[in-house]
C-alpha cells in the first residue's frame, strides 16, 4: 500500500516537474497539463475515498461487537463478492501482515533429513542465561556419574534456576573462566540411559504449585524468556501471558513444521499437553504466533487451549517480540513469557512419560558444510567435530588453490547468524539452541572492496549490485564490510524493523542514559533479536545489540 | 596485489608514537583496502554497504551536474565575448576552460579539509571519517565560478573547525557544512560574492595561459579564429583586456535571471538578450538569453553545479533510488515550494495588478530558476542535519521548501533562499524530531494502558 501510494506520488511529482518544460506556447502542453491534472484528480478522489474507509474502520472498531452495525468497509472485500475465504492459510482468521523488514538469503540450508550423531560431550553454560550469578551452588563434583535429569548447579539467589543434566553420563569437567566463574559444566555421556523420574501426569488436574515445582525440578524452568529483559522468571511470577511462535524467519532458520512432523504422532500429543501446562500457569492466556505465508503444521493450527495469531511477512516476523508488539504491547509493569515450539515439546513429554528428555533436533546450516542436515542431539551437545568433519569434506570438493584454501577457516554460530553465539572449541550448543550456523571468516582485506565489491554480499541497498536480484543467494562471511562510525544515516533501522518504534533514537538514548526516552520509546518491547537486522544494515556498523542490552541492564538497575 | 597489502603491512607506523603518520598511514590503507576487521557477538554478518561506498555514491550523483557546471562556465565564458554562441560550437574550448576554472576550487576545497580532518583524526585518535568527501566536492559546487581561492580556501576551514569538528566530527554537525562554508563567504565578503560580475569567469588564471587557452581567445578576437598556439603567446600579458569592457558583447549582462526577475519581473527575464556578429560573415544574430530550454539546460550565469536541472534530477534519481538521499525531504520540499509560490501567484495578482513583479513569476518557472532543484537533491538531504524521523523529513522538507520560497520572493537584498532556508530547517529539524518521538511515546503509553 505504502509502495503505490509512493510510486503514484512520485509520478504525479514528475508530471508536475515535466508540465512547465513543454508549457511554451503549443497546443500539446495543454493536453499534458489537463491530463495531468485529471490524473492528480482521479488520485484525489481514489485516496478520499480510502481514507474514508480507515475512518469507518476506525469507529467501527470502538463499537462493542453487537453494534457493529456499521458497513465494514466501503469497498467490499474478496469474501463479500465471491464468496469465499481471501486467505488461503489463514481463512477467516485477522492475519497480521508485516512489511517492513529483510530476508537475508544465505547459501547453505539444511537438507529435510534427519540424522542422528554420536555425542561424547555434553556442556550446561549458565552463562547462557542472564541474571545469574557468577558462580553457581554445585550439586555435583567432578567424577560424579549423573542421571538424565540429574540436578548440577543452581543460582546462589534465586531458587527457580536449577540446571539438570541432559544426558546420562559422568561429570567429566568443571570449567572455570575469569574470577573464576564456572563457564562449562561437562559430562561425558555414557552409552546407557538413566532416568531421574519426576512423575507423570495431566497438568489439567495439577494446580499451579505442582506445574511450578515439576518444571523447576526438572530444569526446563530455564527455559522461558521474560519480557521485558529477557530474563529467566521468577518462581513467584504470575505471568500476564505466555507466547510462543510457532515458526522462525531468521537466516536458515529450522523449520518447527518439518521438527515436529519428524516426532510424529507422539509429538502433537506433547505439544499440546505442553501447552496444557502452561495455561495452568497462565489460564486463558497462551498464545500462539502462526505462519500464514506457508502451511504451519496440524498440531500448531489444531491447538486447543491457545489464542492463536496469524502474520505473514519476512524477518523479523516470527520473532515473538515483534509478534508481540502487534497482539499485546508490553508495558514497564507487564510480564510475557516466551518459549520456542521444541520446549513446549519437551514440557509436554515431561509430563507424559515422567521423564526429563532433553534431545533436540538442531539444524546444521552453513554453505561451507558438505552435509547440512538436521540432527537429533542432547541439548548442549559438543558439535564441534562434526563440523570439522563436514568442512573437511566441503573444502576437498572446494575449487580454490591449495594456498587460499590454508588460509581460509570458519566459525560456528550456536543460533542464527543474527543473534547467535560464536562457539570454539568442542563447540557446545546453547542450551536452549535449536540451529548452528557455521561460516566462513571474512579476515581478508579486499583492494577497493568499498567501491569495488569483488564478490556477492547480502545488502539492503541497491548500490551494492547484487541485491537487486531476488534469485540471488549468498555465500556470506563474517567480514564487518567497513569500519565503526557515528550515526550518519537514518531512517534504515525503521525500514527492517515491523513495529512502531525508533530504533536508532532508542539507541541514542541509551548512549545518553536519558531514562524517560529509553522507558518512552519502547525498550520493554524488544529484546537483542529483535532488533538484530538494525545492525546488520547499520551503514555506521554499530553495535546495536551490546548497546540495547547495556539500555536494558540500566533499565533493571534502576527499578 | 599481495605486494601492495605486504609493503602497506610493512610500513605501518606506530600508533603511539606517530600518531599524526599513522592517521595518515590508516587513511591510505582503508582507501585501497577494505579491511579485515569480523564481526564478533552480536551479528556474525554484515551489510556491504558502508560510509565510504554511501558517500562515495553522492560524489558520483553529482558527477553529471559536475560537467554540466564545467561545460556551463566555458559557454558562459565564450558567449560574453561573442565567441562558439551555439551551446554545441566550441564545446572542447568550453570544456577545458571550464574544467581549469573549478579544478583549482576543488583541489583547495579537498587539500584544506582533509587537511583539518587528518589533523583532528590523529589528535583524537579515531580514523578519518569520510563524510568530507561530499563536503569538499560540494563547497566548490555552489560557489560562483570566478570566487578567489582564498576565499574558498577560508571558508573550508572555518566550516569544517566550526560547524563539524567542533561538534564532534562526522554525524555531530547541526549545521550542513557545505552551506555553512557557502554562507561564510556570502556574509564575510559581501561585496566580492554579489552583484553582476561573480557570476561569469571572464578571467584567465596561470593554467589557462599556460595550456594556451588564453592564447586562443586573443587570436580569436584579433581576428583569427583558428589562430594556432605560439610558445610567446602563452606568457603574453593580454589578460588585463576584460577591464576594457568594449570586448563583451551587445546587449551582454552577466545578471542571472533571478537578479533579472527581481528587479524587472518575469517579463524581464524573457527580454534579456545578446547580439553575436559572427567574425568570417559579420552576420549579426540575436539570442533570447533566458528561454526556456536554456533555464532547463542550465545555460545561464550562476554557481559552478546548480546549473543543469536535467543533470540535477538525474541526481535526485540516483540518490533517491539509492536510499541514500530521502525522497521524502526531496518530495516535500518541492510540495513546500510550490505551495507557497502559488500563494504568492495569487498574492501578487491582487497587490500588483498592473506591474510585472517577482512575486508574480509563474510557479513552475520558480522551480528552474537558481538553485532549488541542486539544493533539494544534494543540499537538505543530508542525512546527519535533516530530520531523523521519516514524518519528520517530511515536514522538514515542506519547511524548507516554504522557507526558502519566502526568503527568495519577498527578501529585498538578495534573490535567492535555499542556503538561508536549509541552515533555518538545520536548527529546527531536532525539534522536529523531538515531536515525532513525543508522538510515538504517547502513542506507546495509550496503547499498554488498553491491554
Amino acid at each position: 500500500m505504502k509502495r503505490t501510494i509512493r510510486n503514484t506520488l512520485t509520478l504525479v511529482w514528475f508530471n508536475l516537474v515535466a508540465t512547465p518544460i513543454f508549457a511554451a506556447d503549443d497546443s500539446v502542453s495543454n493536453v499534458i497539463v489537463f491530463s495531468s491534472l485529471a490524473f492528480v484528480i482521479v488520485l484525489l478522489v481514489f485516496l478520499a475515498l480510502i481514507m474514508g474507509d480507515q475512518s469507518i474502520r476506525i469507529s467501527r472498531s470502538t463499537l462493542a461487537k453487537d453494534e457493529q452495525d456499521l458497513p465494514p468497509s466501503f469497498i467490499p472485500s474478496k469474501k463479500e463478492i465471491f464468496g469465499i475465504n481471501d486467505d488461503p492459510i489463514a481463512g477467516d482468521a485477522k492475519v497480521h501482515t508485516l512489511a517492513r523488514g529483510h530476508e537475508i538469503k544465505l547459501d547453505g540450508r539444511a537438507d529435510v533429513t534427519l540424522q542422528h550423531p554420536e555425542i561424547n560431550l555434553v556442556s550446561v553454560r549458565p552463562t547462557d542465561y542472564i541474571g545469574m550469578q557468577p558462580i553457581p551452588k554445585m550439586l555435583v563434583a567432578e567424577g560424579d556419574s549423573v542421571k538424565i535429569g540429574q540436578k548440577l548447579f543452581h543460582d546462589r539467589k534465586r531458587d527457580s534456576f536449577f540446571f539438570t543434566s541432559p544426558v546420562a553420563g559422568k561429570v567429566k569437567e568443571i570449567r572455570r573462566g575469569a574470577k573464576r566463574a564456572i563457564t562449562d559444566v561437562i559430562i561425558e555421556v555414557s552409552k546407557r540411559n538413566s532416568y531421574v523420574d519426576f512423575g507423570s501426569g495431566d497438568p489439567k488436574s495439577m494446580d499451579r504449585e505442582g506445574v511450578v515445582e515439576k518444571l523447576i525440578e526438572s530444569g526446563l524452568w530455564v527455559n522461558f524468556i521474560e519480557r521485558p529483559f529477557g530474563i529467566v522468571p521468577d518462581r513467584s511470577t504470575q505471568p500476564d501471558s505466555i507466547y510462543i511462535s510457532t515458526f522462525d524467519t531468521a537466516p536458515l532458520a529450522p523449520d518447527y513444521n518439518q521438527i515436529i512432523a519428524w516426532q510424529g504422532k507422539d509429538g502433537e500429543t506433547h505439544f499440546q499437553k505442553g501447552l496444557d501446562a502452561l495455561n495452568v500457569l497462565s489460564p486463558e492466556q497462551v498464545h500462539l504466533g502462526l505462519n500464514a505465508s506457508e502451511q504451519p503444521h496440524a498440531a500448531f493450527t489444531e491447538a486447543d487451549n491457545a489464542t492463536k495469531h496469524w502474520f505473514r511477512g519476512i524477518h523479523p516476523a516470527g520473532n515473538p517480540g515483534v509478534q508481540l508488539h502487534h497482539v499485546r504491547p508490553i508495558g514497564p509493569n507487564d510480564k510475557v513469557w516466551t518459549l520456542r515450539p521444541d520446549d513446549v515439546i519437551m514440557i509436554g513429554r515431561l509430563f507424559e512419560t515422567g521423564k526429563l528428555q532433553a534431545k533436540r533436533i538442531v539444524a546444521l546450516t552453513g554453505d561451507c558444510l558438505s552435509d547440512k542436515a538436521y540432527i537429533e542431539v542432547p541439548s548442549g551437545s559438543a558439535i564441534g567435530d562434526i563440523v570439522k568433519e563436514r568442512f573437511d569434506t566441503f573444502m576437498k570438493t572446494d575449487d580454490r588453490d591449495a594456498e587460499e584454501k590454508a588460509e581460509t577457516s570458519y566459525r560456528m554460530v550456536s543460533g542464527n547468524v543474527l543473534s547467535g553465539l560464536q562457539i570454539e572449541g568442542e563447540g557446545f550448543l546453547r542450551n536452549s539452541d535449536a540451529h548452528v550456523t557455521v561460516l566462513e571468516e571474512g579476515d581478508k582485506h579486499e583492494m577497493f572492496g568499498w567501491l569495488l565489491p569483488s564478490y556477492p554480499r547480502p545488502s539492503i541497498n541497491p548500490t551494492i549490485p547484487w541485491s537487486l536480484f531476488s534469485f540471488m543467494t549468498f555465500k556470506a562471511n563474517t567480514n564487518t564490510h567497513g569500519e565503526k562510525r557515528a550515526f550518519v544515516v537514518s531512517g534504515q533501522y525503521e525500514s527492517v524493523t515491523p513495529m512502531d518504534l525508533y530504533p536508532q533514537h532508542l539507541l541514542k538514548s541509551i548512549l545518553a542514559e536519558d531514562f524517560e526516552n529509553i522507558e518512552g520509546l519502547g525498550i520493554y518491547e524488544v529484546l537483542e533479536e529483535d532488533l538484530a537486522l538494525c545492525e546488520f544494515v547499520c551503514t555506521s556498523k554499530q553495535p546495536v545489540q551490546e548497546t540495547l542490552r547495556k539500555g536494558l541492564n540500566f533499565i533493571m538497575s534502576q527499578r | 596485489m599481495k605486494l601492495i597489502r605486504n609493503f602497506l603491512d610493512r610500513i605501518e607506523p606506530d600508533k603511539k608514537s606517530s600518531p599524526f603518520l599513522h592517521t595518515l598511514w590508516d587513511g591510505f590503507d582503508t582507501f585501497l583496502y577494505a579491511p579485515a576487521s569480523v564481526t564478533k557477538n552480536g551479528v556474525h554478518i554484515r551489510d556491504g554497504m558502508d560510509l565510504k561506498r554511501t558517500m562515495i555514491h553522492v560524489v558520483l550523483a553529482m558527477q553529471l551536474a559536475f560537467i554540466a557546471g564545467v561545460v556551463n562556465i566555458g559557454h558562459q565564458h565564450y558567449t560574453a565575448f561573442g565567441m562558439y554562441g551555439g551551446a554545441f560550437q566550441g564545446l572542447g574550448w568550453k570544456f577545458a576552460y571550464g574544467l581549469l576554472q573549478v579544478l583549482p576550487l576543488i583541489v583547495v576545497a579537498h587539500v584544506v579539509g582533509l587537511g583539518i580532518e587528518f589533523f583532528f583524526a590523529a589528535k583524537k585518535g579515531h580514523s578519518i571519517e569520510e563524510g568530507f568527501l561530499v563536503s569538499a566536492f560540494l563547497i566548490p559546487m555552489i560557489m560562483p565560478p570566478d570566487v578567489p581561492l582564498w576565499m574558498v580556501a577560508i571558508a573550508t576551514a572555518f566550516a569544517v573547525i566550526v560547524a563539524k569538528e567542533a561538534f564532534g566530527g562526522t554525524g555531530m554537525n547541526i549545521l550542513n557544512i557545505a552551506l555553512t562554508a557557502r554562507v561564510f563567504v556570502f556574509f564575510a565578503y559581501p561585496s566580492e560574492i554579489s552583484g553582476e560580475i561573480c557570476w561569469i569567469s571572464y578571467d584567465y588564471n596561470i593554467f589557462h595561459s599556460l595550456l594556451g587557452i588564453k592564447a586562443h581567445t586573443v587570436d580569436y578576437l584579433a581576428g583569427i579564429p583558428n589562430g594556432g598556439i605560439s610558445f610567446e603567446s602563452m606568457f603574453d600579458d593580454a589578460g588585463q583586456f576584460i577591464a576594457n569592457s568594449s570586448v563583451l558583447i551587445d546587449g551582454w549582462s552577466g545578471a542571472t535571471p533571478l537578479g533579472l526577475a527581481a528587479n524587472g519581473g518575469w517579463s524581464a527575464v524573457q527580454e534579456a538578450s545578446y547580439t553575436i556578429i559572427d567574425p568570417v560573415t559579420n552576420k549579426a544574430e540575436v539570442f533570447q538569453q533566458y528561454s526556456t530550454t536554456n533555464l532547463v539546460m542550465g545555460v545561464m550565469p550562476g554557481s559552478i553545479g546548480e546549473m543543469n536541472k536535467l543533470a540535477v534530477i538525474g541526481g535526485a534519481l540516483i540518490l533517491a533510488v539509492s536510499g541514500i538521499g530521502s525522497w521524502r525531504i526531496m518530495l516535500s520540499m518541492v510540495l513546500g515550494a510550490v505551495a507557497v509560490a502559488i500563494l504568492m501567484n495569487i498574492l501578487g495578482e491582487t497587490i500588483y495588478p498592473n506591474q510585472d513583479h517577482f512575486i508574480k513569476v509563474p510557479w513552475y518557472y520558480q522551480l528552474f530558476m537558481g538553485s532549488f532543484l541542486f539544493a533539494m537533491a544534494f543540499m537538505a538531504t543530508d542525512p546527519v542535519t535533516a530530520s531523523g524521523t521519516d514524518l519528520g523529513k517530511l515536514f522538514y522538507g515542506l519547511g524548507i521548501g516554504a522557507v526558502g520560497m519566502v526568503v527568495r520572493v519577498l527578501n529585498p537584498a538578495y534573490p535567492e533562499g535555499w542556503m538561508l532556508a536549509i541552515l533555518f530547517m538545520n536548527v529546527f529539524a531536532p525539534l522536529i524530531d523531538y515531536f515525532v518521538l513525543q508522538s510515538n511515546i504517547k502513542r506507546r503509553e495509550a496503547r499498554v494502558q488498553i491491554q
